[in-house]
């Protein structure tokens, strides 16, 4: 095993020794209302807190092994590439696609039918019904695609934007009472 | 009503009840309508490398439970498509493993390794016949051992064993799961038991919803779906796209070498049985146990064909042998698989993880040792179901045996649609999917969270089956753990009277100790 | 759809004109107290399939099984009373399932009922193979020495399950977690209990013999079984028969709760429905409206009470 999967793994270990320890010691306890063993009106029962505290005993004993295992170098699993970048862009790009569709609809009626129409009633008519869905939805493979190929091409946009139409008919087209995400799902 | 009414009644069921389209006598029923579109998606998203068929399962799942609503009507329709998907997947898996040198899922790499070299000499139209003849014979063998074997181990189960007992067999099979995904067994354990705590979120039974920190949404617990398919699918999509950004420069496919439109004659398939019976007797042995994949049973199969075989071509040189002991095995684990699932409700792998989410969302299916009650007087509406499965399952596999070759060399053209374009397809898809499921915002942020929860599960090497299959397992478990406690009167000991519950206990510790704990230190050493 | 969002439109223009007939503007969530491939869950589905059939609304069935009932209640209570979540469940549930658990997390007017739907035919059961005739016989193996596991699916069933031991001066291991008389009928089946509460699914076993009803837990015969031994005989003066019903979150605007407890009590009495054939077949049919339900539920509290008083230490 190489030097750094080694720090890692000890890390993992005593990182989930310490959040086991919180969990046994403080979240169960003060989350859960009921004991590992619960008496009430005179029959014992098994109580709430029996399935968590073994699942964290479990996870306290398997970091225990990692750990041990780490500090007497011996293997345990591969670490693989975390991608912490790409991860955080693409997690950007779906809160902004999906801000996107649940307010385009919203802000476009508001623009077009002035502010006094509700949009919950709007929400289910052409075109309202889709446009949040068809821009959030082409945004989202567009820059998805943008961000793997280091370049936007308008041939994205138009994948993303064909895509999108498909889906949406997909699920528009047979089942009519299918609201579409999230338009305007407040 | 006898066995063979139940049998009967379950054919009856996925052929004719509810009907698609009726041409006078001739009835073509949702059941098998699903099946047979099951199956040809199957194949093909099999064939579109980077797809397999757990991705499409879960974006299928949600899509097919709005379509069909929750009667019990929708059982069938909906369990068929799935199964189909999994037999159709095995299928595809191997088109761009032979021509193009591309395993389409991860358990056809084995059969790169004769099959493009059998493409490259200009043999791809035998090498995908081969694959055919050999995945269609393991996929029926194992099926028809699942049909022998469910039932009988659902009903021995409900005979000898009780609560404490069955209590203790879940235990064990989760501790095996554990041991056997991934290298490390403490991972393993550590997935498990991450499984168990977060399911048990809200599930208690009491009135305070437990460990919910307060807050309204964890109150209402977490919904099932999307937690499974974030982990499973959108950590896979991210992961995909990552990578995909580092290196962008992969190797395209290779233009496929001209065919000599060779066939496979009936002497040479014979030829080929002994390979395919070895493979596909160990593909069933595998699929039946908990955890277990598909990729192990592929390596096992070509491992033991290339001691077996004795041909002038050797093995990864582009023998039909090779092919066939790879997709026997792989394609046997399919049937075999839903053993456990049926008769134990314990899910071995994400096929059957599916399959049981699919029941126990539309409900009136409820899998386990109850299904299997062949009651006499009163119909048993859950083993109808059971046996109509099983017809359909007959049904994909005739399919398969008819029409799956040429399908598969119908394929070749449509495979190569570049991963960076289909993943965020794909993504948007089940985000889709999972709205119009649920109809909740909220579903679609928590399958974005356990999303990334499986990317921090795959960077650490933490396997992510063990913890999906715990976070099924839970609710069935600690319910079984509280009657069995009750039953005894509360007795402490409950767990460890008799033989088979301490013997499983035991067992279900030892395995961990020895593979987490001996094993990590005869390899250092 | 179209229609909805032309009924949602007309409703803003007839501001101030007579209310028009309710309609529900989605698809109508149908919460299930009890697990799939029970008599409530079967009931529930047939209900709402019948309702679709005869309205034309949309109803969604979701199984929100465990604490007989009272987890649905939770869920159920949260929902916007709106008429697009309601639950089926018994009145077991907001009578003794309200006094006797240490936090309920929900209380009867937190709901307001829409109509009972069929009342229960409960027994204490075994399988006939065991060579118990009546529940008697059973306590005198309990005296004997023998441990008998008792099945139950809601804190009532599980103190009355209690009281029937104390007043036989025996002590039954009570198991009380399953989600339905079905799930204790499995278990009775599978020989994980000895004998347990069944509320109708029983029926065909004990028709054909595979089943024996030990004893009625109803204040009337049982139709299968109108010989059954009477609880009254074992010194045990309460009754444990419970009655289906559905609800909705409190403050329902009055049209929808009219409109739902219309819908749900004529799909019930007709008797072509398919729920009525289901009822007819496993239970027997008992059709209030929304306020002889709750008269109904609270008296039924009251007699919950009395049994707590008498199951008290």
């Amino acid at each position: 095993m190489t030097v750094t999967t080694r720090w890692k793994d000890l890390g993992l270990g005593i990182f989930g020794i310490a959040a086991a320890g919180v969990i046994l010691f403080v979240w169960i306890p003060a989350d859960i209302s009921t004991g590992v063993i619960d008496t009430w009106r005179r029959v014992t029962r098994i109580g709430d807190a029996m399935l968590p505290v073994f699942a964290t005993i479990g996870i306290l004993l398997s970091c225990m092994g990692i750990a041990a295992n780490a500090a007497l170098r011996r293997p345990g699993a591969d670490w693989a590439l975390l991608h912490a970048p790409m991860l955080l862009m693409a997690g950007a790009v779906l809160m902004v696609s999906l801000a996107l569709m649940m307010l385009t609809g919203p802000v476009l009626a508001w623009v077009v039918m002035g502010p006094d129409q509700p949009y919950r009633i709007l929400r289910d008519d052409m075109p309202w019904k889709y446009t949040g869905f068809l821009i959030g939805g082409t945004f989202l493979i567009a820059a998805l695609q943008a961000l793997v190929m280091r370049r936007l091409r308008w041939r994205s946009v138009g994948v993303g934007l064909l895509a999108s139409v498909l889906i949406a008919m997909f699920y528009g087209l047979p089942f009519e009472d299918l609201l579409l995400p999230p338009n305007g799902d407040f | 009503m006898g066995v063979l009414d139940y049998v009967l009644a379950g054919i009856v069921e996925a052929l004719t009840g509810n009907p698609a389209l009726a041409l006078g006598p001739l009835i073509l029923s949702w059941p098998v309508l699903m099946v047979v579109s099951g199956f040809l998606t199957g194949v093909l998203i099999g064939a579109v490398p980077g797809l397999s068929g757990p991705f499409a399962m879960a974006m299928a799942l949600p899509i097919l439970i709005s379509a069909f609503g929750f009667s019990s009507d929708a059982l069938l329709p909906v369990m068929g498509f799935l199964v189909g998907i999994m037999k159709g997947a095995t299928l595809g898996g191997a088109v761009p493993a032979i021509l193009f040198n591309i395993p389409g899922t991860p358990d056809a790499f084995m059969t790169t390794l004769d099959g493009y070299p059998m493409a490259q000499k200009g043999q791809s139209r035998k090498a995908l016949r081969v694959a055919q003849f050999a995945s269609v014979t393991g996929d029926s063998f194992s099926d028809l051992v699942l049909f022998v074997c469910a039932p009988f181990l659902a009903i021995s189960i409900e005979l000898f064993l009780g609560l404490s007992e069955k209590a203790a067999l879940m235990i064990l099979s989760l501790s095996f799961v554990a041991v056997v995904v991934g290298s490390d067994a403490f991972r393993g354990l550590l997935a498990v038991s991450l499984g168990l705590l977060v399911a048990s979120v809200a599930t208690g039974a009491d009135a305070y919803p437990r460990l919910s920190l307060g807050s309204d949404v964890l109150a209402a617990g977490l919904p099932t779906i999307p937690v499974i398919i974030g982990l499973l699918v959108v950590s896979e999509i991210l992961a995909g796209l990552a990578e995909l950004r580092r290196d962008r420069h992969k190797a395209r496919a290779h233009a496929p070498t001209p065919d000599d439109q060779s066939g496979l004659s009936w002497a040479e398939r014979r030829a080929l049985l002994p390979f395919i019976g070895v493979s596909m007797s160990l593909g069933t042995l595998i699929g039946a146990l908990p955890g277990i994949g598909s990729t192990l049973a592929a390596a096992l199969g070509y491992t033991a064909g290339r001691k077996m075989h004795k041909g002038p071509v050797p093995f990864g040189e582009g023998t039909p042998e090779g092919i066939a002991s790879c997709e026997a095995a792989n394609s046997a684990v399919s049937g075999a698989n839903l053993i456990p699932a049926l008769s134990l409700g314990i899910p071995g792998n994400i096929s059957a993880v599916f399959l049981i989410l699919a029941a126990t969302s539309i409900g009136g299916f409820n899998p386990g040792p109850s299904v299997f009650r062949f009651t006499q007087d009163q119909v048993n509406p859950e083993l109808v179901i059971a046996f109509g499965l099983f017809t359909l399952m007959v049904v994909a596999n005739l399919l398969n045996w008819a029409t799956g070759a040429r399908f598969m060399e119908m394929l070749g053209g449509l495979i190569r649609v570049p991963r960076h374009i289909l993943l965020p397809i794909v993504l948007l898809l089940t985000l889709t999917s999972v709205y119009v499921e649920g109809g909740a915002m909220m579903d679609v942020i928590i399958l974005l969270i356990f999303g990334v929860a499986g990317c921090l599960m795959r960077w650490s090497g933490v396997p992510i089956l063990p913890f999906v299959i715990a976070y099924i397992l839970a609710a069935p478990l600690e319910m079984t753990i509280r009657n069995a406690f009750e039953a005894s009167g509360a007795d402490p000991w409950f767990l460890f009277h008799g033989f088979f519950s301490p013997a499983c206990l035991v067992l279900a510790v030892a395995i961990i100790v020895f593979s987490g704990w001996l094993r990590a230190g005869r390899r250092a050493a | 759809m179209k229609n909805i969002g032309f009924a949602a439109v007309a409703a803003l223009l007839s501001v101030g004109a007579a209310h028009a007939e309710w309609a529900p503007d989605g698809p109508i969530k149908v919460l299930i107290g009890f697990k799939a491939g029970g008599g409530a869950d079967s009931l529930a589905r047939l209900l709402a399939e019948d309702i679709q059939a005869r309205e034309g609304w949309n109803l969604i069935p979701v199984n929100v099984d465990g604490s007989g009932g009272a987890i649905m209640a939770r869920e159920l209570k949260d929902a916007r009373p709106d008429g697009l979540t309601i639950g089926v469940g018994i009145t077991d549930t907001f009578g003794y399932g309200l006094l006797a658990v240490r936090d309920p997390g929900y209380a009867a007017d937190d709901f307001d009922f829409l109509a009972t739907i069929a009342g229960t035919q409960i027994a204490v059961v075994a399988k006939a193979d065991r060579g118990w005739q009546n529940l008697g016989d059973v306590i005198q193996d309990a005296r004997n020495g023998k441990t008998i596991s008792f099945g139950a699916m809601t804190p009532r069933l599980a103190d009355g399950a209690y009281y029937i031991g104390k007043a036989n001066d025996v002590d039954f291991s009570i198991v009380s977690n399953f989600s339905g008389g079905q799930d204790v009928l499995n278990a009775i089946s599978a020989g994980d209990v000895d004998i347990g509460w069944v509320a109708g699914p029983q029926k065909a076993g004990v028709q054909s013999g595979d089943l024996v009803n030990l004893a009625n837990g109803e204040d009337l015969p049982l139709e299968m079984s109108p010989d059954a031994q009477k609880l009254g005989d074992l010194g045990v003066d309460f009754h444990f028969g419970t009655t289906f019903l559905a609800l909705a979150p409190a403050d329902l605007p009055a049209d929808a709760k009219a409109a739902l407890s219309d819908a749900i009590i004529g799909a019930v009495e007709d008797p072509d429905s398919k729920v009525s054939t289901f009822i007819q077949r496993l239970f027997v049919p008992k059709t209030m409206g929304a306020d002889a339900a709750r008269d109904y539920v609270d008296a039924e509290r009251q007699d919950a009470q009395n049994l707590l008083d008498a199951t008290a230490e």
